[in-house]
């Protein structure tokens, strides 16, 4: 199985906080399949539904766009039959236990995270911040305990002092 | 806030979409041989209605999808909102400028 080339933190000399945590180390894939996958992939189970996720072997498999997926794994795996783009090193992820994340994003995000609307194994792609929104990605995990927050890496330091600000 | 339903993410804050213009414009099939006047008035000049509009939308911060919405300029009603890839006038969306 391929390693992930380890990467420095995006949060180099900034302060840790207790709810907000980086996750790092993720192997992040973008799935493309418009015309669904020709066969069946080992390893992989997609989501049928827009703003689902699904997970088998580990791998947690987002959807976010008709045909498109996030693939997401603590671990490099080996996937064949389909084309992968490695977003490894693109995203900044932070983990943040569920009910307070719902109450941070409240703050800046649009998206309604109310359990009734966005229970366990949901995940939508929208922006964070007002004026030029930075884009995210929130992954309710299927336990319900966490929700998962994708970044373009780019964003992690200012996303990450907003989350800050957004958790006082 | 404005919502708008997108057929595949489903009802979004506005922020999260971007206009991207009169859905109804159609570039010139053959652009050489169009004068200056005509080339003026498809890329610049465009209609006010008042009522129901055709426009086109881009999901930019959800699916990116575009999208083909039909909403009433005065009461902001959405009447129709549909993926422009499945609209027989798909097209429009690489023509727009
Ligand atoms: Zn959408």
């Amino acid at each position: 199985m391929p390693d992930i080339p380890e990467r420095r933190s995006a949060l180099v000399g900034m302060e840790p906080h207790d709810l907000i945590r980086e996750r790092t180390g993720l192997w992040i894939q973008r799935l493309y399949a418009p015309n669904g996958l020709q066969e069946p992939v080992s390893g992989l189970d997609l989501p049928e539904q827009p703003n689902t996720a699904s997970h088998k072997g580990g791998v947690h498999a987002l959807w976010v766009a008709p045909g498109e997926y996030l693939l997401v794994s603590e671990e490099a795996q080996t996937i064949e039959g389909a084309a992968l783009s490695d977003l490894s090193h693109a995203r900044t992820v932070f983990r943040i236990d569920a009910e307070p994340a719902r109450a941070i994003l409240a703050k800046s995000c649009p998206l309604d995270l109310r359990l009734s609307n966005f229970p366990p194994g949901h995940c939508a792609q929208s922006g964070l911040g007002s004026l030029s929104p930075v884009p995210i990605l929130v992954h309710h995990l299927e336990s319900g305990s966490h929700m998962d927050i994708y970044v373009p890496r780019s964003y992690g330091q200012h996303v990450y002092a907003w989350l800050v600000d957004g958790a006082i | 806030m404005i919502l708008l339903t997108c057929p595949h993410c489903g009802p979004r804050g506005i922020s999260e979409f971007t206009y991207r213009g009169d859905a109804t414009v159609a570039r010139p099939t053959a652009p050489e041989g169009v004068d200056d006047t005509s080339w003026v008035e498809y890329l610049h000049l465009r209609d006010n209605h008042k009522g129901p509009h055709d426009e086109l939308w881009h999901h930019v911060q959800g699916c990116r999808r575009w999208l083909r919405v039909r909403r009433d300029v005065v009461t902001h009603k959405v009447i129709s909102c549909c993926d422009l890839a499945g609209d027989p006038a798909g097209d429009v969306a690489e023509s727009n400028p």
